[in-house]
């Protein structure tokens, strides 16, 4: 015949962020 | 016309029963415009998520998006990483700045970040128009599914599903709404896990499919498109979807703003499984069948010549839940356009139950106009269809994303910029689009300008205005 990798880091990045 | 099977006929049925369902739930608890418009600020991530997939995520996803891959095959797919490029600029610096300014509507937004009703008034309008032609194209697709299904006259169909919409939308609000997406974001997503390996197998596995289409023509497995150009387009596409009015008032549903960056995480993965599913699906198709007249009746195909008869009404379903999401996002947006902004600026001191009652009327004109215009379609309709998205994008963009981030944008920047915007589209169309570019790079690109120089020469807003966006100044 990348979104694994991506979805992944943004996930944790955003279950890291903080309020504000 | 092909012979139907009763299963597709229960499927239908039982989704229909779900879904006013969830309507009747979502209605009971619903008792003012905070519930009606935000379903009362109490949306977790994962079913938020899934609600801004499922309406971003329209019918020509399912139709014209496979079309394009069996034409294509795989490079297209590139296009879904420059879409979630668009978001991550959302979710640094526009969607979370929403959730925190609790309003009911981006009219609303606009008001208080810019001191103007006119203003307002303005942006109220401007989504009314674009929205109510959105709809006509979204109308039209529905019609066309049930009727190369089910052999429903077009009329009935798009009746039929403007219906069902309708009620469970206005019973129970944007809180039905939100559930009802999230049912449909699973009903897609799920579709596809069970419809791609039942349909890799039909085609003799990946080896084959893999084989038969690059030996048809080599670009089906390379870069049919080159990965700048689709990326590129694909921004400016991703940007003007994160400041879609539809998708704006979903952030306002969201407990806080770290539920707003989660939910767009998990949006992105309903739109993989879905973006990929629909990549494969295409190429597959490619292989099995090679000659169609048009990419575009490669899903319908799909759902009904290929696929056993429960995963393909599934399949169908799931393309009537792409279309009915997207419509009942729009319809709650427009019909607070009107009653909430407008009515409200006309009338400052109607009552809540006044405006509540006032929505439900809108909903249903906002509903059934564009239905006029798809039955009857004339020329202009696909002109205005077209062009409805570079339009949003370029009246909005530069007032948010700038507007969020950057003191200095003043009223008169505003008004400059939304009104210059939403010239450029169609002039630049009218032009026969110079240099072959997308109508959206100089309407994004001119009402940006419009609005910094203008600001730049008016008077800014008043400070206590800005406080609730960028705190205290000093």
């Amino acid at each position: 015949l990348y979104a694994v990798i991506f979805i992944g880091g943004y996930l944790l990045w955003a279950a890291n962020s903080k309020e504000g | 016309m092909f012979e139907v099977s009763s299963t597709f006929y229960y499927v239908l049925i039982g989704y229909f029963v779900t879904v006013l369902g969830i309507g009747y739930w979502a209605g009971k608890g619903n008792k003012s415009s905070e519930d009606h418009l935000v379903a009362g600020r109490s949306i977790g991530s994962v079913v938020g998520g899934a609600a801004l997939a499922a309406t971003q995520m329209s019918a020509g996803t399912f139709v014209g998006t496979m079309g394009v891959h069996w034409m294509t095959g795989a490079s297209f797919a590139w296009f879904w990483p420059g879409l979630w490029a668009g978001w991550v600029v959302s979710a640094l610096w526009i969607a979370p700045k929403f959730q925190k300014f609790k309003a009911l509507t981006v009219a609303d937004y606009v008001e208080k970040r810019y001191n103007s009703k006119l203003a307002k008034a303005l942006a109220a309008v401007l989504i009314l128009i674009a929205y109510t032609v959105f709809l006509i194209g979204q109308y039209v697709a529905g019609g066309i599914l049930l009727q190369t299904v089910f052999g429903i006259p077009n009329t009935w169909g798009s009746i039929i599903t403007i219906c069902i919409t309708m009620v469970y939308t206005l019973k129970g609000g944007m809180k039905a709404s939100t559930y009802s997406d999230f049912v449909q974001g699973l009903i897609m997503a799920g579709c596809f896990f069970a419809a791609i390996p039942v349909l890799v197998m039909q085609a003799g596995g990946f080896e084959h499919i893999g084989t038969f289409i690059t030996e048809l023509d080599p670009r089906l497995t390379g870069w049919y498109y080159s990965a700048k150009d689709i990326l590129g387009f694909a921004l400016v596409f991703g940007i003007s979807m994160a400041v879609m009015p539809y998708e704006l008032a979903r952030m306002y549903t969201m407990k806080s703003q770290r539920t707003v960056r989660l939910a767009i995480g998990f949006s992105f993965v309903f739109q993989a499984i879905v973006g990929l599913s629909v990549a494969l699906g295409g190429m597959t198709m490619r292989s099995l069948f090679p000659a169609l007249a048009t990419g575009d009746s490669a899903s319908s195909v799909m759902s009904i010549t290929v696929l056993p008869p429960l995963v393909g009404a599934l399949m169908v379903i799931a393309i009537l839940s792409a279309i009915m999401s997207t419509v009942s996002g729009i319809m709650i947006v427009s019909s607070a356009a009107i009653s909430h902004d407008l009515y409200g600026m006309i009338k400052p001191n109607a009552t809540d139950e006044e405006k509540m009652r006032l929505n439900r009327i809108c909903s249903v004109v906002v509903g059934i106009i564009p239905l006029i215009f798809a039955l009857r379609p004339f020329d202009m309709v696909q002109f205005i269809v077209m062009l409805q998205s570079a339009l949003v994008a370029s009246f909005f963009f530069p007032i948010v994303a700038f507007g969020l981030n950057w003191r200095g944008a003043t009223t008169s920047g505003a008004m400059a910029s939304m009104l210059t915007g939403a010239l450029t589209v169609p002039i630049w169309i009218t032009l026969g689009k110079p240099f072959g570019l997308h109508e959206v790079f100089p309407g994004v690109l001119l009402s940006s300008i419009a609005l910094y120089v203008v600001s730049r020469m008016t008077k800014p807003v008043p400070a206590e205005c800005l406080e609730p966006f960028f705190g205290k100044s000093n």
